[in-house]
């Protein structure tokens, strides 16, 4: 379709009087310009007449609303003035603690340093916030250690230093102090950026009997199985010592390889090594968070992401109203149907209208054989929620429907009503399909569903579906 | 006030007196507004649920009351409140973001997002389903934007007001829209829809 360049201009109303008679003058020539005039007209129209639709929306029309807002408008007001005072004392008390920090430390020069954990983690470019929104506020804090499980990279911060830990390694966070740094690398590697350390401060890591001290730079640390240690410095120097004695120094471009302290090697640094430290210290940062499992090392659990103690197995089922959806979900995952089911009813008691609760219950009770109840909570959630959620949860009933309870006719109702709309998931789409045409089979109506075959076959070629699709039409 | 007095007081008279202390006129506001902000937020972002809509539009209308006192009459009054809604909906997005993506994990759905359109639509017109359809597949940012312009009647000075961006950033997400909504493959869709409707 043909463009013309003013015509956005026009639409938004951002001609002046002289280029809006030149273009209307155009306007009355140009067909496609007058097309799609009309045609934004029309989307208009529609657009607006979404905003005076009110689906599914359950306009609050009682006083409670308004009431619940002034209250709360009322009582933060109450509060501001109360916490006035508070805020003052408490920030002046910050202020005294500041200065007497400082004064002790010029005069005395001996603080006692802070552990300080790392202050963000990433799991393969996901970035977790400790103590953030995380529901298992996951964090690194010394004495913990890091495995990562293959094709696994993990990013550890602290403050300006980089940590990128390659796949199947395991690092130690044995001190983690601003004046010291000390990691342990049980097996693995790891890329390190450090930023230039002043005198009296360290970043050490340890491996293989070895310490490389570093000054500030970028650096690789492997140990493979046999123990055999490599330094990869591509920026700046480090220090490579046994038991604090200086072994070798070991520059940019230079790589040192050592098996026990007899058999060492200093050689050139090789392209593959320079391309893993980019590779370890490029692991992106985004703002969005994935669940991880904490457990520790020495458990040799596979999936351990990081190891802080704090698990959801080490809370009671007892205090499940404080547990979060994701902990359950964990507990799904790790087979506790039961607990989580139950866990799930109490909390819909009081919260009946959370279709990711009832999702995550239907899920469980069909684990549990519950199909009938299954495919209720699935309803509940469709009834509850728009959208890929309902239309998911849909799709899921109509397969409880057919597998385990026969109910085609109801199967294909649920099936059709996921279907109907034409931008559905484009993995399930098929499959949806063609557990419609089987049902369909089921209640003699043979013919709509060649007729569904034929389109999966046609419509979705190479997939899993296409292929069952292809079978099912010459052995129905 | 007696009410038939109360529907004469413009929104910014209501604000100043909200500004004085007088909270109680809050609920007014929530009353001429709450329908028009809860279809916004319906539209803006698919993804929350009845609840979490109630929840984000009594939370917009607090900030409301909580602001009222740095409220200036140079703004429109739905400037400031769409200004609101807006920065309660990306905090919104931004603390759900681990659980739609738990969600969108354990559900195995990749295309929640993009993929929004809502069996309850069944009853409404091809048209009007086309017209959700396309406008829940835009990005957050564009959507938003067409919608304060299209259904508020905003112009882009209000839109880069209200969303704290450039005019020509409004100008550009508004073109880059209607591109997509407009092109070849969706002007199809428009067409069928329409002759469905005609039919």
């Amino acid at each position: 379709m043909k463009q013309c360049h003013q015509l956005d201009a026009f639409l938004n109303k951002q001609l002046s009087a002289p280029e809006l008679d030149l273009f209307a003058h155009h306007l009355d020539g140009c067909d496609d310009c007058q097309e799609r005039v009309q045609m934004w007209e029309l989307i208009a129209q529609e657009t607006k007449g979404l905003a005076q639709e009110q689906v599914a929306l359950q306009t609050n029309t009682s006083r409670s609303a308004e009431k619940h807002i002034i209250e709360q408008v009322d009582s933060g007001r109450t509060d501001h003035r109360l916490l006035r005072p508070a805020i003052v004392w408490a920030a002046a008390a910050i202020v005294v603690i500041a200065i007497a920090a400082v004064l002790w430390r010029q005069t005395d020069g001996s603080v006692e340093t802070i552990p300080q954990p790392a202050s963000a983690i990433a799991v393969n470019g996901t970035r977790i916030f400790p103590g953030g929104n995380m529901p298992l506020k996951p964090s690194l804090s010394e004495g913990g250690a890091i495995r990562t499980r293959s094709k696994e990279q993990v990013m550890l911060q602290f403050g300006e230093d980089r940590v990128g830990i390659g796949e199947k390694s395991v690092l130690w966070l044995e001190k983690s102090e601003r004046q010291s740094r000390q990691l342990r690398l049980e097996k693995g590697n790891i890329a390190c950026s450090v930023e230039k350390r002043t005198q009296g401060e360290d970043f050490v890591v340890s491996a293989a009997g070895f310490e490389v001290r570093v000054v500030g730079t970028q650096f690789l640390v492997s140990v493979d199985d046999a123990k055999k240690l490599k330094v990869v410095v591509v920026e700046g120097v480090v220090e490579v010592s046994v038991a604090s004695e200086v072994l070798r120094t070991v520059r940019a471009g230079e790589q040192f390889v050592a098996t026990g302290t007899k058999n060492v090697e200093v050689n050139a640094v090789t392209q593959a090594d320079a391309y893993e430290i980019k590779r370890l210290l490029s692991i992106k940062w985004i703002e969005d968070a994935v669940t991880i499992t904490a457990s520790d090392p020495d458990e040799g659990a596979a999936e351990t992401d990081t190891l802080s103690k704090e698990t959801a197995k080490t809370k009671s089922s007892k205090n499940t109203a404080a547990l979060s959806l994701p902990e359950l979900q964990q507990w799904v995952l790790d087979g506790r149907i039961d607990e989580a089911s139950r866990a799930l009813k109490q909390h819909l008691k009081n919260h009946p209208n959370n279709a990711e609760s009832w999702f995550l219950l239907a899920d469980c009770q069909k684990r549990q054989g519950e199909f009938k109840a299954a495919v209720s909570s699935y309803q509940k959630v469709a009834g509850k929620t728009r959208g890929a959620i309902a239309n998911t949860a849909r799709y899921r009933a109509g397969i409880v429907l057919q597998d385990k309870m026969g109910n085609h006719p109801e199967a294909i109702r649920l099936f059709e009503q996921y279907l109907k709309n034409p931008g559905q998931d484009l993995n399930l789409a098929p499959t949806a399909k063609l557990r419609l045409a089987q049902s369909l089979i089921r209640v003699g109506k043979k013919s709509r569903a060649n007729a569904l075959l034929k389109d999966i076959i046609d419509n979705h070629k190479r997939t899993p579906a296409a292929q069952k699709a292809g079978r099912l039409l010459e052995h129905p | 006030m007696p009410e038939d007095k109360l529907a004469e007081q413009t929104d910014t008279q209501l604000m100043n007196r909200i500004a004085s202390g007088e909270t109680i006129y809050l609920g007014e506001l929530y009353r001429r507004h709450n329908r028009k902000l809860k279809a916004a937020l319906y539209h803006w972002v698919p993804e929350m649920t009845q609840e979490d809509i109630e929840d984000v539009c009594q939370e917009v209308f607090i900030a409301l009351g909580k602001t009222a006192k740095n409220y200036k009459d140079i703004s429109k009054f739905k400037s400031w409140l769409y200004k609101i809604a807006s920065n309660k909906a990306l905090s919104w997005r931004r603390n759900t973001a681990v659980r739609r993506r738990l969600f969108k994990m354990y559900t195995s759905n990749k295309n929640i997002e993009s993929d929004s359109v809502a069996a309850s639509r069944a009853d409404t017109t091809s048209m009007r389903q086309v017209a959700w359809q396309m406008l829940t597949k835009l990005p957050y940012e564009q959507r938003q934007v067409l919608w304060l312009h299209l259904v508020e009647g905003f112009d882009g000075d209000e839109i880069a007001e209200t969303m704290g961006i450039n005019r020509s950033t409004v100008y550009s997400r508004i073109n880059r829209a209607r591109n997509k909504l407009m092109s070849d493959k969706n002007a199809t869709l428009w067409k069928n829809a329409m002759n469905k409707d005609r039919q």
